[in-house]
């Protein structure tokens, strides 16, 4: 449900921009958003002299941040207390949680993050337009959780490389036939592995194998 | 300490709880039996907030317990567990007692180290109810991979965990062979040494009798009994509850 009132509200937000005409003059030039034209002349990147692997170093840096800031997370007590609302509602409830807050408090996260996301975009393209933000990107960002594991950060990343680089850029010569590749890549996915690639189960194992291989190296020193 | 007060609850035209009235008294375990769909289980989410009640009162040491939100009658030391397991399955077995923990009245931590800290003192006071619960070896499994008795166990640990005044098992003993029941019995009665008080909903008699101060028999969301365990046991309104009334059983084929 949430993702449908997710997607419908993307679908709102895109639909006032495309109609928001808001023109400022900023030293001389009209900026902001000019409805079908979108937001343009983003050049703050262009204007300082950044070059292709600035932009790169500074989107994967804010990345990896993003995932220790996620990977943080999940070593506190917050953590443990977003994945119990995730699993079981009541008993999450029973044992104290405020649901409403950690939703509340989950939900503006994921926007934070999104945020940086969608910033560091409209710099690195120099503008944004409706056009970005149609409901396939929207059913791309959903699906990305999905196949990587919805409760694994390591796995959301494997799956956007995996999705984007792979299927999207790897297989540009086949053309639209891709979608179709991504649809039975979905549909396998929630037949085969409904809890997506990463699970607790696979993250715990290979704790134990990292903590061993930890212990080996300390036995042979 | 728990006083429930001509208490109603109403789903469309079901009465599921039809004018129920009991005191439970401090450091007691009370007990709660009644034939299937009698009302138990809509006591127990009545008190914990999962169902708002039609009508009546729920006191805790004179609190008005309606008043209070669910989440913040843990708070107010109301823990419970549920009929069918309800555990955080992809947790670890500690950070299930983890999100549910309260720290010592006056040994709180401060809102920060709550939410964002990993303090070993908590970790070691969690290991300790995790020992006693016979769950000592198993703190870094995931919850989901338990075998069920150990889930019965850890769900009865997560309830703990929040340091409650008064404890709803509801059903504890469901699917458990009689060894497990055994256990749990003594289980019930550490608490009760501990001084916690128990509301116990139960069908497994074997339970219910061992452990019990006082029982309300439930029918049809009406008490018809209330007693020690032997009184419960010879009277006559709960066998016909239960089994039938005589008339029928020696006239009734026809």
């Amino acid at each position: 449900m949430l993702v449908v009132a997710t997607i419908s509200f993307s679908e709102i937000v895109r639909l006032f921009f495309f109609n928001l005409s808001w023109r400022v003059n900023l030293n001389g030039v009209e900026v902001g958003p000019d409805s079908t034209q979108g937001f343009r002349e983003i050049r703050y990147f262009a204007a300082n002299g950044w070059e292709q692997v600035h932009i790169v170093g500074l989107i994967w840096s804010v990345v990896m941040l993003v995932m220790l800031a996620l990977w943080w997370l999940d070593q506190v007590r917050a953590g443990a207390v977003l994945r119990a609302v995730g699993t079981d509602e009541l008993a999450a409830q029973s044992s104290g949680i405020n649901l409403t807050m950690v939703k509340v408090a989950a939900m503006t996260g994921g926007g934070v993050i999104a945020g940086i996301g969608g910033g560091l975009f409209a710099h690195s393209t120099t503008y944004v337009d409706h056009h970005t933000f149609v409901i396939l990107l929207a059913t791309f960002a959903v699906s990305y959780p999905i196949i990587g594991g919805l409760r694994s950060v390591m796995g959301t990343l494997f799956a956007v490389i995996f999705i984007q680089g792979f299927i999207i850029e790897g297989l540009r010569f086949m053309g639209d036939y891709r979608n179709l590749i991504f649809g039975l890549l979905i549909i396998l996915v929630m037949n085969l592995r409904p809890q997506g690639l990463l699970d607790g189960n696979l993250m715990l194992d290979m704790k134990k194998l990292l903590s061993r291989l930890k212990k080996g190296d300390k036995a042979d020193a | 300490m728990l006083e429930v007060r001509n208490l109603v609850k109403h789903f469309g035209g079901v009465r599921a709880v039809d004018g129920l009235d009991f005191k439970i008294q401090q450091g007691e375990v009370f007990g709660l039996i009644g034939p299937n769909g009698s009302g138990k289980s809509t006591t127990v989410n009545l008190v914990c907030g999962v169902f708002a009640p039609t009508d009546g009162e729920i006191l805790l040491d004179g609190i008005d317990l309606g008043a209070i939100a669910p989440h913040n009658r843990v708070d107010a030391g109301v823990a419970r567990t549920f009929q069918n397991i309800r555990l955080f399955n992809d947790l670890t077995v500690w950070q299930n007692l983890w999100v549910a923990w309260r720290d010592q009245p006056g040994h709180e931590q401060g809102w920060v180290s709550n939410w964002f800290g990993r303090s070993p003192a908590r970790r070691q006071e969690i290991q300790k109810l995790l020992e006693f619960s016979g769950l000592g070896d198993k703190a870094d499994h995931l919850a989901g991979n338990l075998a069920f008795g150990e889930q019965r166990r850890l769900e009865l640990a997560r309830a703990m965990a929040s340091k409650p005044k008064l404890i709803l098992l509801d059903e504890p003993a469901a699917g458990m062979n009689s060894t497990e029941i055994k256990d749990l019995c003594q289980r019930v009665l550490a608490m009760k040494k501990m001084g916690m008080t128990v509301l116990l909903v139960e069908h497994v008699m074997e339970l219910v009798m061992n452990v019990t101060d006082r029982i309300t028999v439930l029918n049809f969301g009406k008490p018809i009994a209330q007693g020690t365990p032997i009184e419960i046991q010879n009277n006559k309104l709960v066998q016909e509850a239960y089994f039938g009334s005589a008339e029928n059983a020696h006239g009734g084929v026809s």
